[in-house]
């Protein structure tokens, strides 16, 4: 028993002010550094924040580099993450919340279930980067992922040169024959341009010339577009004053008249044609600057090479005896197995990792919806199933939401799960299912540990864009919480 | 109708009639009710096989890489056995010709870098919580709470770059560096290296605080009034009713909360990965290594990054050693994880 010992009030009320003293600056330091983490990324990186930034592709010049192609990866694995994460989290917590077995053996089962969960949020993310790339990347083979064993939503089509730097797109199969344009084009559908061939457009009638007139041809395609340019700017030239285009209905005629080239007799209603298409479109034109004309400016030419063309009886020409290129087209469904180091693989690695997170703030919010509200279900005869479905569900929504939300701001965040899958440096953002694709934190990260010092501003102007992501789906997490909150 | 009911007729009538509403098939009901249910029950295992399929994958990778018969990136046989990963002091894989795969240098700098970070975490991270819970008012708690979870939202990869650009040129006192251009001339009066334990460490456990903190926070939170109540009763002041009787009485959920905050500083990635260096300590010349902490080190997550991010070929026995350190890495945080969980079962204080 130890002995009875007084201590002085004032040394007890030191104390209690030293500890509060101390206990406050510690929670200050910490909010110190929160702040001096963002101060000093925001000082290095806004410089570097413009519109260019966020659009332009990486480069290795460190003052051109952007992060177009990451941030488009990052949101599209993103959403591919959240359309799989949130179902399978949301049904798991209903299974593991709403059907409690009672038997003894499914009632283990379900408690080795329930602790499995909540140790899959203690391991580490880069450990589920591993378990990812052997699961969807190389689904447990290694064999040459290249050469996926299924594949469904590829096209293939053979492209033919054509006069005037047209191509031409015949439907093709795998490993379809290279063979010159005369054999083939008999038996199959030609099409006018790849987008119409994609869209089921219409044919174009395509004629074979012989392979000796190709110089005379190509000749004159070009010096054609090369007269349309040419004209075209001249008139839209003269037309212009102050730096707007000013036309009205008469002038606009006018002008046409000047971009065209007289046709041959039998082609007079051709040209007419032409003339109302092009004073139609610089009508459009009226009062805008240089600047806004490079957009309108390109649909006229365009109008223009097509008409002339088809006057010049330029279009559908393929040059006998050329070799066509083989060009694969990927629809956004395109689909392998192995999935390869694309898109799919990054998503459904990336809900590897915020599952258990989503399944147990779901878990929660289910938790806490009142036992009441069921048995009134019951009550009235209905199963559970329409419980859930009609008084659980929408009772816990806002919750399950809430904890969705922030757990997708953490999937935008994660670098080292798809380390493995995603790469660096890419040109163009992912175009379909299994795309390659970069991500920003990924991007980050490389300008980070780039040996180059002057990449690290690019790196913190990454960061700003990053962190405005997140924080953003945070204030959306909060404001739901706090609306529904209010509601209650 | 009614008069019928009365007398008892016409409520028979209605029992025995076939159809008394409207006719409601039951059998479509439980069909609906048991699809829903496989449904479920298909989700519920998709979650399962997750955990079942790291252990398997890692298991069998890593016995890929123990059994021999794979090759080097030169084109050499390698043999590593699982002593030699369990107990030898050397790591060496990637460079040189003489590779070792001894496991132990990647947990030191692995628990170099934790160690640091748990002593940032633990006090500053139990003092905010305790402060926050019993000495904080409701206006305040309301702002600083959310303020340090912030924390807790930033990106790890966010961090590295702190690390990096800020934490190490601040040690080195190097504040020319701060700014983007290095100072050749800086006082650096511990001789900080460009890649270091302690600038990795101290931002793991900047990271980690709030961990520490809303996790033994609720536990703290959780123990009842009356045991305050009858502490300031007998006149004990608010520090006295906080160390005293408060701390012991959540003390199995703040332990599990530092175990918690434990297990995610092992498994972080991006940070060491950025600034912690690639030279795990080297063990073999001294166990005194362990110690400094002014120079780089290497993690078992910074490894397997430095691996991914190269261009190695898979099924080179480099290549193959990454799954043996990721299980190693599984089995230590899982174990953690576990020991956190059963603490915060098998200890917890009930009251009513």
């Amino acid at each position: 028993m130890p002995e009875y010992q007084p201590t002085s009030r004032s040394a007890r009320r030191i104390k209690n002010t030293l500890f509060q003293a101390v206990a406050m600056t510690a929670a200050g330091i910490a909010l110190i550094v929160l702040a001096t983490l963002l101060i000093s990324i925001c000082a290095r990186g806004f410089p570097r924040l413009d519109w260019n930034f966020i659009t332009a592709a990486m480069s290795s010049d460190s003052s051109a580099t952007g992060i177009g192609p990451a941030l488009l990866g990052s949101i599209s694995i993103l959403a591919i993450c959240a359309v799989s994460a949130i179902p399978l989290g949301v049904a798991s917590a209903i299974l593991l919340e709403e059907y409690r077995p009672k038997a003894k053996l499914p009632r283990t089962l379900h408690g080795f279930v329930q602790s499995n969960i909540t140790n899959l949020a203690g391991v580490p993310s880069i450990v589920y980067g591993i378990l990812g790339f052997s699961v969807f990347v190389v689904m447990f083979s290694n064999e040459n992922l290249n050469e996926p064993w299924f594949d469904l939503g590829q096209e293939f089509y053979l492209e033919y040169p054509g006069a005037g730097g047209q191509s031409f797109y015949v439907e093709s199969f795998e490993g379809a024959p290279l063979t010159p344009a005369s054999q083939e084009l008999a038996s199959v559908a030609i099409y006018g341009s790849l987008v119409d061939a994609r869209a089921g457009g219409p044919l174009a009638e395509v004629e074979i010339v012989e392979a000796g007139s190709l110089e005379a041809i190509r000749g004159e395609a070009d010096a054609r577009l090369r007269k349309i340019r040419r004209s075209m700017n001249r008139a839209l030239r003269n037309a212009t004053t102050n730096d707007t285009l000013q036309v009205d209905e008469t002038s606009a005629g006018e002008i046409a008249a000047g971009m065209l080239t007289p046709l041959r007799d039998e082609l007079k209603a051709d040209y007419e044609v032409m003339k109302a298409t092009a004073a139609e479109q610089l009508l459009a034109m009226n009062g805008q600057t240089s600047v806004e004309q490079l957009q309108s400016r390109l649909v006229l030419y365009n109008k223009l090479l097509e008409k002339e063309f088809e006057a010049a009886g330029l279009r559908g020409l393929i040059i006998e005896d050329t070799a066509p290129l083989r060009k694969d087209v990927k629809k956004w469904y395109y689909m392998q197995i192995p999935f390869g180091k694309g898109m799919l693989a990054g998503g459904l690695t990336l809900m590897l990792v915020i599952l258990p997170v989503v399944i147990v703030s779901a878990q929660e919010s289910i938790r806490a919806v009142s036992q009441e509200m069921r048995a009134g279900v019951l009550a009235l005869g209905g199963t559970k199933w329409q419980a859930i479905e009609k008084v659980v569900l929408p009772a816990a929504i806002p919750g399950i939401c809430t904890g969705a939300i922030l757990a997708l701001s953490r999937a935008i965040g994660e670098a080292a799960p798809i380390l493995l899958i995603g790469y660096v440096g890419l040109q163009v953002g992912p175009d379909h299912l299994m795309a390659a694709f970069a991500a920003l934190p990924l991007e980050i990260y490389n300008w980070t540990s780039e040996p180059d010092k002057s990449f690290r501003d690019a790196a913190a102007a990454g960061i700003i864009v990053l962190l405005a992501v997140l924080f953003s789906f945070n204030a959306v997490a909060v404001f739901i919480r706090q609306k529904f909150q209010q509601a209650n | 109708m009614t008069a019928s009911i009365t007398t008892g007729d016409g409520l028979k009538a209605i029992a025995q009639s076939q159809s008394p509403g409207k006719e409601r098939s039951t059998f479509l009901r439980d069909l609906k009710e048991r699809i829903i249910v496989s449904v479920l029950i298909l989700c519920g295992f998709i979650t399962v096989s997750i955990t079942v399929l790291i252990v398997f994958i890692l298991a069998q990778q890593a016995a890929g890489f123990f059994g021999g018969g794979i090759q080097d990136v030169q084109g050499r046989e390698a043999n590593v056995s699982i002593s030699d990963f369990l107990f030898a002091l050397e790591w060496n894989p990637l460079q040189g010709s003489d590779k070792e795969f001894g496991i132990w240098p990647l947990i030191v700098g692995t628990f170099q870098v934790t160690i640091v970070a748990m002593c940032i975490a633990i006090p500053v991270g139990l003092m905010v919580a305790i402060w926050l819970s019993e000495f904080a008012s409701p206006k305040v708690r309301a702002v600083i709470k959310p303020a340090i979870e912030i924390i807790a939202g930033v990106p790890t990869v966010v961090f590295g770059y702190f690390a990096l650009t800020f934490v190490t040129p601040l040690l080195q006192l190097d504040f020319a560096g701060i700014a983007g251009n290095p100072d050749v001339n800086k006082a650096n009066p511990l001789d900080i290296q460009i890649f270091n334990v302690l600038a990795a460490g101290l931002t793991v456990g900047i990271m980690c605080i709030p961990i520490v903190t809303s996790l033994s926070e609720d536990a703290i939170r959780a123990v009842p009034r009356a045991l305050r109540e009858g502490s300031y009763g007998l006149g004990a002041s608010r520090f006295e009713t906080s160390i005293k009787v408060v701390f012991p009485a959540a003390l199995s959920g703040i332990v599990a909360a530092c175990l918690l905050a434990f297990a995610r500083a092992v498994g972080e990635t991006m940070i060491v990965a950025i600034a912690a260096g690639l030279n795990p300590p080297k063990l073999a010349e001294g166990l005194s290594n362990i110690f400094a902490v002014n120079e780089p080190t290497q993690t078992m997550t910074g490894y397997m990054v430095s691996v991914f991010f190269g261009d190695l070929a898979t099924g080179t026995v480099e290549y193959q050693s990454v799954y043996a350190v990721g299980m190693t890495l599984f089995v230590i945080t899982l174990c953690i994880t576990i020991v956190g969980a059963y603490i915060r079962k098998r200890f917890r204080q009930q009251y009513e």
